[in-house]
């Protein structure tokens, strides 16, 4: 993972495990590596991964069992509260970036409505089947 | 201790099987002469050994003074320096390899060479010619006296063999006043080749006055505790400066 | 745990080290840096006790480095130091016999994840591989200190994730990792403490995560601006 050093490293691990829970890649109940190897996977000091799970349990997304290891809670409602969460954030950032160049909210709105992705780009949001 | 003499020793290793492979020739050379009682096939051997007898333990003695010199001065003596063992053992590991090096040469060629004339000694009938030169050569009680050619060898060998590890040890001790209290100075190199001369010298020096005290009898005992004690302190010296001053 | 004190190191008329202090403690992960010649490499050797302090001293629980912290303490210098005649696997041999703590499996695993052949000659070794010896010489200690001296100079691209990653493993809440490196930005996701030098002198130590907090910048930014 490429990762902004003026950012706190901490943050940005939380920030990447709740994006793979709200994407369903981490199941509810599944358990998370030990802080080494969440180190070794994400190049951070163990420290840091140990203070990643400890803002993870305090935003109560995961709980520590004692003696076996991180787990993401075992919550039903999670992965939506995580897709809610980082819709939030991407949401407020474009929201931001818009109001930026000076876009008002029906413009935005309609944007959204008229937007079309080119041929050539794949990355369009999938139609609900 | 026993690890680090290991190393000593691998260290030396090819250089060592080198002298012993061309002492295997020399005397495989002078046996074949022996037999065939061929005279030029005798004399090759006996001037390959005798040459290996000299240089062999010359050039194993400078080469441990060389392996010193790179273990003081280049990265490899973060090899020695960084394991946990202090100067005193680093260098005594030296010292004792050098020593059992050096005694089990000069015993191997005291051994050949006493071997060797005493065999010239009973084939002497028939080679007279050699057996002359031999008599002409070393006196007529080395062919007819294996006693006195024993210890005529022995006695030379006592010396010799002191006489070497006391040059080696003082010549370690030289380089590592070179690699410390020297350090950076211009010439540190051959400053410490003109303490080892001086060094040396004056223990002959101090040996020749001493030994003419003594008994004639224990003029070797005298000889050999003089190069003993300076072994002892320019070790005992040499490992307290290392101790204390050196930076690799 | 090694505490620098009031180190100074002169060569001839040069001072390498002039006065310096620092503690490392336990469970960190400090990364020393400063431009070339700023004494990196000389305190490193001081604390391995290589070399001598001029005046001052390094502190390993309290008595100065000697034969008893070299137990406790392994070096990765940043020059090829091993005896011309050995093999790659020699190496391995001769750490055992000398290191108590030193794992044989780990070092031979180490040299197989780096592609490096235990029966090459260690003098045909090109600089990256013998970096990657030195390295798995050094981490396959189970020490209290790791002093890594540049310990990615001369790895490629490729091999370096598998050097930071032997890097990592080896951290934990008991040891402590030093490195000095040059390359700011590939090794600060993982240090959590910067020592920053400058000719022989100590000018600044910070906390990785609370310089990001605090000030929104990264090492690198930091080292750009203090280094002007």
């Amino acid at each position: 993972m490429q990762f902004d050093n003026s950012l706190p490293i901490y943050q940005q691990v939380v920030t990447a495990i709740k994006k793979e829970i709200a994407a369903g890649r981490i199941t509810p109940g599944e358990k998370l590596p030990s802080c080494r190897d969440l180190a070794l996977q994400y190049r951070i000091n163990p420290n840091t991964a140990a203070r990643v799970y400890q803002v993870l349990e305090a935003d109560h997304v995961a709980e520590t069992r004692r003696g076996t290891g991180t787990y993401v809670r075992e919550d039903p409602s999670l992965l939506s509260v995580m897709r809610k969460e980082m819709a939030d954030g991407y949401t407020r950032s474009y929201i931001r970036d818009m109001a930026d160049l000076g876009y008002h909210k029906d413009e935005v709105l309609r944007y959204l409505e008229d937007w079309n992705v080119p041929e050539s780009e794949p990355s369009d949001l999938p139609e609900r089947t | 201790m026993s690890k680090l003499l290991k190393y000593e020793f691998k260290k030396s290793k090819n250089v060592t099987l080198a002298i012993l492979l061309i002492t295997a020739i020399g005397e495989a050379l002078f046996l074949a002469g022996s037999l065939a009682k061929s005279g030029s096939l005798l004399a090759s051997g006996a001037l390959i050994l005798s040459f290996a007898a000299t240089f062999g333990i010359f050039i194993m003695a400078v080469l441990s003074i060389d392996i010193l010199h790179r273990e003081l001065n280049t990265n490899q003596s973060y090899m020695l320096f960084l394991t946990p063992r202090n100067s005193y053992q680093i260098l005594g590991s030296k010292i004792l390899s050098s020593a059992i090096s050096l005694s089990l040469m000069t015993v191997l060629f005291a051994v050949l060479a006493t071997l060797d004339l005493l065999l010239i000694g009973i084939r002497e009938v028939g080679m007279p010619a050699l057996a002359d030169g031999i008599r002409r050569a070393l006196g007529d009680t080395y062919l007819y006296m294996p006693a006195g050619l024993i210890r005529t060898i022995a006695t030379g060998a006592a010396i010799s063999y002191g006489a070497w590890l006391f040059l080696i040890v003082t010549a370690y001790f030289a380089d590592i006043l070179q690699a410390t209290v020297l350090r950076s100075k211009k010439g540190a190199g051959w400053i410490s080749f003109l303490l080892f001369l001086v060094l040396a010298g004056a223990v002959v020096f101090l040996q020749n006055k001493l030994a003419p005290l003594a008994p004639p009898v224990a003029e070797t005992a005298v000889r050999s505790c003089v190069f003993a004690a300076f072994i002892v302190l320019f070790f005992c010296l040499g490992g307290w400066i290392m101790e204390r001053r050196l930076s690799v | 745990m090694l505490e620098t004190k009031n180190l100074v190191k002169k060569y001839g008329g040069k001072t390498a080290l002039n006065d310096i202090s620092f503690p490392i403690e336990q469970g960190k992960t400090y990364l020393l840096l400063g431009p070339n010649g700023s004494g990196k490499t000389t305190w490193m050797k001081t604390a391995a006790s290589l070399s001598k302090p001029t005046s001052g001293s390094v502190l390993w629980n309290g008595t100065p480095v000697g034969v008893e912290s070299r137990k406790e303490i392994s070096y990765m210098p940043t020059e090829s130091f091993f005896y011309p005649w050995m093999i790659v696997a020699d190496v391995g041999d001769y750490c055992t016999d000398f290191f108590e703590d030193f794992d044989l499996d780990q070092f031979r695993d180490l040299i197989r994840d780096m592609e490096l052949p235990a029966d090459a000659k260690v003098k045909s070794l090109s600089s990256g591989m013998n970096a990657k010896l030195r390295l798995a010489a050094a981490i396959s200690r189970k020490a209290r200190v790791y002093l890594l001296d540049e310990p990615l100079n001369g790895i490629d691209l490729v091999a370096r994730d598998a050097v930071m990653k032997a890097v990592i493993s080896v951290m934990s809440p008991d040891t402590a990792v030093v490195i000095s490196s040059h390359l700011v930005e590939e090794v600060e996701s993982f240090v959590s403490t910067a020592i920053f030098l400058r000719n022989g002198k100590l000018l600044e130590i910070t906390d990785t995560e609370d310089l990001r907090t605090r000030t929104g910048k990264s090492l690198a930014d930091r080292y750009r601006e203090l280094m002007q």
